[in-house]
């Protein structure tokens, strides 16, 4: 038998109703935080609302209603979103002050140090003590490691420094002293230290 | 007593994405994404396997990535740039 077509969409018939969920999540950034702070308030003397009161400000001023289990679920939502972004926001920011503390570090360097603060950053449940110091070991044996590169780095331009002023030594004895050229030469490989 | 609905693969799918969108750039490991992901259902509605499940599905499809961190020895989840697009298309 014909596999049969899928009809296509009436595209005058009546528009999909929106997910309840997906109204609230879709408020603007600012209702959303005004919500959040409601619940959450960051002056100590001011009471937290119940979830139900902050429905009851959700449909007053922003004019959504919805389930107490569909907002239950936007709170949770809202509030591993904020703890993810805090996480990259202070990964970000450590990422910003490593590299100007370390210019030798290449972007790798930057990604996997962002990565470690991240991580210790979402942590919320679990050993956070023992995972700090891990992220503080890391950050320390990171940091050395870029200062062992800059050491091999300039040995290798001290030794080639070295060696071409005896060059120009042995060439400034053979030929009876300093000529304006040897000078010169003396110079160039001074400036490698 | 009845036991509880579990969730369906494409609410996980959609959920992976979402959690890994939050934060993209950065990596989750297997344990921080199925947290997460928990964290946005009914108590008990989905088990690591499901939820890791789910998430290669995703790989699958090009809307998540994976890499092996060096320093930890673990897989990490991150969003794609197909995965953001997949999200802003909702």
């Amino acid at each position: 038998m014909a596999k049969r077509k899928k009809a296509k969409p009436d595209w005058d018939a009546a528009p999909r109703k929106t997910h309840a969920n997906a109204k609230v999540k879709n408020l603007p950034e600012a209702d959303q935080e005004t919500l959040w702070l409601l619940l959450h308030p960051t002056d100590k003397e001011t009471p937290p609302c119940t979830l139900e009161a902050a429905m009851v400000h959700l449909q007053e001023e922003f004019g959504v209603e919805c389930a107490l289990s569909t907002f239950s679920e936007w709170h949770s939502w809202y509030s591993l979103k904020k703890r993810m972004e805090k996480a990259a926001s202070r990964a970000q920011q450590a990422t910003l002050e490593f590299a100007q503390d370390h210019p030798d570090a290449t972007p790798d360097d930057l990604e996997k140090y962002g990565q470690m603060i991240f991580t210790a950053e979402s942590i919320e449940h679990g050993d956070a003590k023992t995972f700090t110091a891990l992220v503080r070991e890391r950050s320390r044996r990171m940091a050395l490691e870029l200062d062992r590169r800059k050491l091999v780095l300039l040995e290798a331009a001290a030794a080639e420094a070295k060696a071409k002023l005896a060059a120009i030594t042995q060439k400034a004895k053979s030929k009876g002293g300093l000529t304006a050229e040897t000078l010169a030469e003396i110079e160039e490989a001074a400036g490698l230290l | 007593m009845a036991e509880k609905p579990k969730a369906k693969d494409g609410t996980l799918r959609a959920l992976v994405r979402e959690v890994l969108a939050m934060a993209p750039g950065y990596g989750l490991t297997d344990e921080m994404l199925c947290r997460a992901v928990r964290e946005l259902l009914p108590v008990n509605s989905a088990d690591d396997s499901a939820i890791l499940t789910a998430a290669e599905w995703n790989l699958g499809k090009d809307f998540v990535s994976t890499a092996e961190n060096e320093d930890t020895d673990e897989r990490e989840w991150r969003i794609t740039h197909h995965g953001l697009a997949k999200q802003s298309l909702k």
